[in-house]
């Protein structure tokens, strides 16, 4: 008889239309769920709409789901597409808002000058990761924040441990420049002084 | 800053600014309390409906449709079930 783990116990009781099971793993798995959402987003309501969406997906798929490993990262893999998604419908309303605004406003819009004059360093650390292309945050994410292992993530974005490595690489490169760069320290102002001598 | 506040972003420095400012951006932040409730109505809504997921209606065959039909109108006039049979036919022959 196959072994079960405790969390494909719960999904069998799913399977049996059981939902204090499904209140059960969300219990176990919310707050995994909703930081890795919250973190790849930065946008609440859509971390919260993920981590429902994440759990219906168990409920609707619960007869696929296998029950002799732990449910962590078939969770983080559905939280992962779901944030992709998301990711995605926001590029393409801020490209056309965009597009919008530069026909409407005249002058052309230049990049904002101090962006990482940001005043605490978690803000810039966290502006930095933004900045990264999904593929590199959500490695990151999911390395520093969950403390996930690359043979982990590998699985979770169903690629090769190499390029879950390479990512992994090439985004802390990305916010080595990034940081080192707002955290030279700034020249310092000139000041004017004039001396009244009388 | 000065050179010694500011944060090593060079080798390990930069794993552990990460670490710590991943971790604290989202501590505080937890799903709000209605959350599970939502989840588990919107759960059980899907599971009394028996509705596949997403929310895709279960329709009826579309053959089953036709035989509904065409039975539903053979009762009322057998003429005209006839005709509409024959209709049938050559639509199904046409498709």
């Amino acid at each position: 008889m196959p072994v079960v783990h405790e969390d494909g116990q719960l999904v069998a009781r799913i399977r049996e239309r059981d939902l204090s099971a499904l209140g059960a793993l969300y219990d176990k798995y919310r707050l995994q769920v909703f930081h890795t959402a919250l973190a790849v987003t930065r946008d609440r309501q859509a971390a919260e709409d993920i981590l429902q969406e994440a759990f219906l997906k168990v409920h609707a798929y619960a007869n696929r789901i296998d029950l002799g490993v732990p449910l962590a990262p078939w969770l983080y893999r559905v939280t992962v597409n779901l944030s992709y998604t998301w990711a995605t419908r926001q590029a393409k309303w801020r490209t056309s808002l965009e597009t919008l605004i530069d026909r409407l406003v005249a002058p052309p819009r230049v990049a904002p000058e101090g962006y990482f004059e940001a005043r605490d360093l978690q803000t810039r650390i966290q502006r930095a990761v933004d900045a990264l292309p999904f593929n590199q945050r959500v490695v990151i994410i999911l390395y520093y924040l969950s403390d996930l292992s690359l043979k982990e993530i590998a699985y979770i974005l169903d690629c090769p441990v190499g390029t879950a490595k390479s990512r992994l690489h090439y985004g802390r490169e990305a916010l080595r420049r990034q940081l080192a760069q707002s955290l030279e320290p700034q020249a310092a102002p000139v000041l004017e002084m004039s001396y009244d001598f009388t | 800053m000065t050179s010694r506040e500011r944060p090593n972003v060079a080798g390990d420095g930069l794993g552990d600014l990460l670490r710590t400012a991943l971790k604290d951006g989202v501590r505080a932040v937890t799903p709000s309390a209605g959350a599970r409730e939502a989840l588990l109505r919107a759960a059980a809504e899907r599971q009394r409906a028996a509705l596949p997921y997403p929310f895709e209606q279960a329709r009826p065959r579309r053959d089953d449709e036709w035989r509904q039909w065409e039975g539903r109108t053979a009762t009322e006039s057998p003429t005209a079930a006839l005709l509409l049979h024959a209709r049938l036919i050559a639509l199904r022959i046409v498709q």
